[in-house]
């Protein structure tokens, strides 16, 4: 099948070596002396699918154990797709090019829930039915995990299993449980048998097996299992230590230039700032940190392995890492002579040290960016992002002196109880950055290009298991009314003003909260022809809304209600350690613009993370000074 | 694969083997490598050539016992040299380049055809083919005929194989694919699709105007 791909198909599409495999580090398995075989596929392009590190730790973590193999496949880009379905070639594995259709199971990974409809899409490709209901033994298993499975609820007609929590603590244990099963029936599947064999492993979520009722009014009333050994509450599982976790130091190196074309080393998982609006905050409490020691080693080992010339620490806030100074100072001491670089992805206003940013920059010159995420005060009180006003210029002000010349600020549009005067802010901001970066220029006597700001806004889209999953989102018509009201306000011509689509946004907000009849929806706009809707141009609003139509589903039902505090939301079944009450508590204080200290500093805050999961926050640097210039006070 | 796609992929190589590779000076340092001439996406090849620098003098096998260790299976080192002082650059020297293409035609060809368009191609002074012009959607006539200087063509029911050797280098480069165009413009049958292109080699020419290789120079 290869050759005939190669010989008949990859010289008429983009980007071929998407679709050819063959990288460094890549793992081919003899695929007989396997067990258990399952395809791990990425909802989108092969590109943004190379740059994500779950994909990286959770194949590699596969393919360590003797029995399991794991390949790889994305989603075909719209030209190989066409051509796939005129030969009738079916969805292909990367590795050994073998149908989809030959695994006995395929893993999606939900980063986004615009990449739903790839999944329906890449199941028709696969020649793979779609719904669960539809497929037999000899179909793949199709299993599901990442964060938007903590609200897995759209997914649930098309998933077997979901698997709630991190991969590398849970992952194993599912594997050993069906590998055990291929080996009791010859290689052979019972889905009956083998679900109910593997709904007794904590995190696991088999969505078949409970019952949801609704009222007259279309909201959730009740989610009871329907299987005696289906669990009321599904709670997380988590890796109490990022010590001695699973991290791949032998990672795929891309032919084809990806998002992310470095090494990639995770530093620490978790962020408590407690930001309102923020997801991943809540999902992946408490923090989590690895030694300086082992993260030196990781480093030293991976860059050998890929030849990468840049080192990237990533995690949800890796300047937040408590030994971040000593950390960077050793990696950059180390790798400046074999001229590699070290980054962080992103940098905070409020920690930042400028030392370190100018260290960094020594090897290699970056615009800088910052997310004040809302333009006054008082919204940034509401939202509990820990900025100040100050915090800001003086960070510009050093970013300037020492050399940078654009600033690049991201802010959201649309936040709970926002109004023109927080757009005001926003426009003002961005005027005081520039005034700041002229007036260092002036000092230095005009020398160097002019200061630059970019100003990027997004739509806010209230999220579950975040304080503001009670909040409705800002109409489309108010939305654009305001990015219009802002456009207006920015007139200066060295400040560039960006905004993100909000019809995109909308239907990011009704899947995000969105119950299982919502599984109808997608499927009606997939075969409408919905897919990539992440990519501006193979989006198609019309479509969406022909399907929620054809439905009979209310969209505004999900995206623009107030929720009531003892609602049952449609996730409410699932824990990702972090409780109800305590999102109450914090959006009763967001309405009172009142913050909330990160827990790092020593004081808890009960959240329920550390209380229900028995674990506790692992900080190698020890608890966080409080500066009470830079962190809000309780 | 792309030529930067290519250059990354090296740099790879060769921080993976650990060999001490030189860096330009500067701001922004460039690791010290050469490629002879950019392969087309999609193309395979046998026949690419880069010089590298070390910053101290290694012997040959140790050098590229490191490579082979650190390459990725779709790439081999075949033959090494070392290149002392001064030397122009690959690009710069590079004069003939031969490539084996298949095509598929819309209908079943005979040999017949193939030959008689074959000859019909070199009879002209003129072939000419359209490009595209860079970094814009308007295109502009060339005449490749003059560099185009052999041709080999077997047919096999709706398909035929297309050996050629073609002109290459700074001043002027004839590309595989319009060969092919080339010869529909002197009579061959429609080309539905040029399946498979693959570079043989890159040549120089010696005084005799015999087709040389780098490794034969230095
Ligand atoms: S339980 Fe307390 S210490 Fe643990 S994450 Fe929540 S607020 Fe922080």
């Amino acid at each position: 099948m290869r050759d005939w791909i190669e010989d008949n198909l990859l010289g008429k599409v983009e980007k071929p070596l998407r679709y050819q495999g063959n990288e460094m580090n890549a793992v081919h398995k003899d695929w007989d002396s396997t067990t258990l075989r399952m395809v791990f596929a990425f909802p989108d392009v092969y590109e943004i699918g190379m740059s994500h590190l779950g994909l990286s730790i959770l194949y590699h973590q596969a393919n360590e154990e003797p029995d399991c193999l794991m390949e790889r496949v994305f989603a075909p880009w719209v030209d190989m797709e066409g051509m796939m379905r005129e030969n009738n070639i079916p969805l292909f594995s990367l590795e050994s090019c073998r149908p989809v259709k030959d695994f006995h199971g395929m893993a999606f990974t939900l980063q986004y829930e615009m990449s739903y409809s790839n999944i329906l899409n890449m199941l028709d490709l696969a020649g793979i039915p779609l719904r669960w209901w539809e497929r037999s033994d000899d179909d793949p298993l199709i299993f599901m995990g990442g964060p938007c499975a903590y609200n897995p609820e759209p997914l649930a007609d098309f998933a077997d299993v979901i698997l709630i929590g991190e991969g590398e603590e849970m992952n194993l244990e599912f594997y050993q449980v069906w590998a055990d099963h291929l080996r009791a029936h010859g290689g052979k599947m019972n889905k009956k048998e083998l679900l109910d064999e593997v709904v007794n492993i904590p995190g696991v979520y088999v969505p078949r097996f409970y019952d949801v009722t609704y009222d007259e009014a279309g909201r959730v009333t009740a989610v009871t299992p329907n299987h005696p050994d289906a669990p009321r509450t599904i709670v997380k599982r988590f890796l109490k230590h990022m010590d001695n976790a699973f991290f791949p130091e032998k990672p795929i190196v891309p032919y084809l230039d990806v998002i992310h074309d470095r090494a990639m080393l995770e530093v620490q998982r978790g962020c408590t700032r407690g930001c309102r609006f923020c997801q991943a905050g809540m999902l992946y409490r408490p923090v989590r940190e690895k030694t300086v020691g082992e993260l030196e080693e990781q480093a030293r080992n991976i860059l050998c392995n890929t030849g990468h010339n840049d080192l990237s620490l990533t995690s949800l806030s890796t300047s937040d890492y408590t030994s971040v100074d000593i950390l960077l100072r050793s990696l950059i001491a180390e790798m400046a002579p074999r001229n590699i670089s070290v980054s962080l992805p992103s940098l905070r206003v409020d920690n930042f040290s400028m030392n370190l940013a100018n260290e960094m920059q020594k090897l290699k010159k970056t615009g800088l960016t910052f997310a004040p995420e809302a333009g006054t005060q008082r919204l940034r009180d509401v939202i509990n992002k820990g900025v100040l006003e100050a915090n800001l210029e003086s960070v510009a002000r050093m970013a300037f002196s020492s050399g940078w010349s654009k600033i690049k600020l991201y802010f959201m549009m649309g936040l709970p109880t926002e109004t023109d005067e927080d757009l005001d802010g926003i426009a003002a901001l961005a005027y005081k950055v520039i005034q700041i970066g002229d007036e260092i220029r002036r000092e230095n006597g005009g020398k160097g290009p002019s200061p630059q700001v970019t100003v990027s806004v997004s739509g806010f889209v209230p999220k579950p298991f975040t304080p503001f999953e009670f909040e409705p989102q800002v109409r489309g018509e108010e939305l654009r009314r305001r990015q219009r009201y802002l456009r207006d306000k920015i007139k200066h011509k060295r400040v560039t003003y960006h905004y993100h689509d909000s019809q995109v946004s909308y239907i990011e907000a009704i899947f995000a909260k969105g119950d299982r009849r919502l599984g109808q929806v997608l499927y009606r706009a997939w075969e409408k022809g919905c897919k990539f809707d992440g990519w501006g141009e193979y989006f198609y609003m019309d479509w969406w809304m022909e399907a929620f139509e054809e439905c009979g589903l209310d969209p505004e039902f999900y995206a623009y209600r107030q929720i009531p505090y003892d609602e049952v939301l449609p996730w409410d079944h699932i824990s990702c350690g972090v409780r109800k009450d305590y999102l109450i508590r914090e959006h009763q204080k967001a309405m009172r613009a009142e913050t909330t200290i990160d827990c790092r500093t020593g004081q808890c805050h009960a959240c329920g993370a550390c209380q229900d999961l028995d674990v506790k926050l692992d900080l190698k640097g020890g608890w966080l000074r409080v500066n009470t210039n830079a962190v809000p006070q309780d | 694969m792309s030529h930067l796609d290519l250059m990354h992929t090296w740099e790879r190589v060769i921080r993976r083997s650990q060999l001490p590779l030189g860096f330009s000076q500067g701001f922004n340092p460039h690791p010290k490598m050469n490629f002879a001439s950019a392969c087309a996406v999609g193309t395979t090849s046998d026949g690419e050539y880069m010089d590298i620098e070390l910053t101290r003098d290694m012997p040959l096998e140790e050098v590229k016992e490191a490579l082979d260790r650190a390459m990725p299976p779709a790439f081999e080192v075949t033959q090494m040299k070392v290149v002392e002082g001064k030397v122009p650059s690959l690009m710069s020297i590079m004069e003939r380049a031969s490539y084996r293409l298949r095509l598929e035609f819309v209908d079943d060809v005979t040999q017949q055809q193939l030959d008689a368009a074959m000859e019909e191609f070199f009879k002209r002074e003129e072939i000419t083919v359209f490009r595209y012009k860079k970094n814009s959607k308007d295109k502009k006539p060339v005449n490749i005929r003059p560099g185009v200087f052999e041709i080999r063509m077997e047919a096999e029911g709706k398909y035929a194989v297309l050996h050629i050797l073609v002109q290459t280098g700074n001043d002027f480069n004839v590309r595989p694919e319009e060969v092919a165009y080339g010869l529909m413009s002197a009579g061959m049958p429609a080309v539905l699709n040029v399946v498979r292109i693959h570079r043989n080699g890159l040549y120089l020419l010696d005084k005799k105007g015999n087709l040389i290789t780098p490794l034969d120079v230095v």
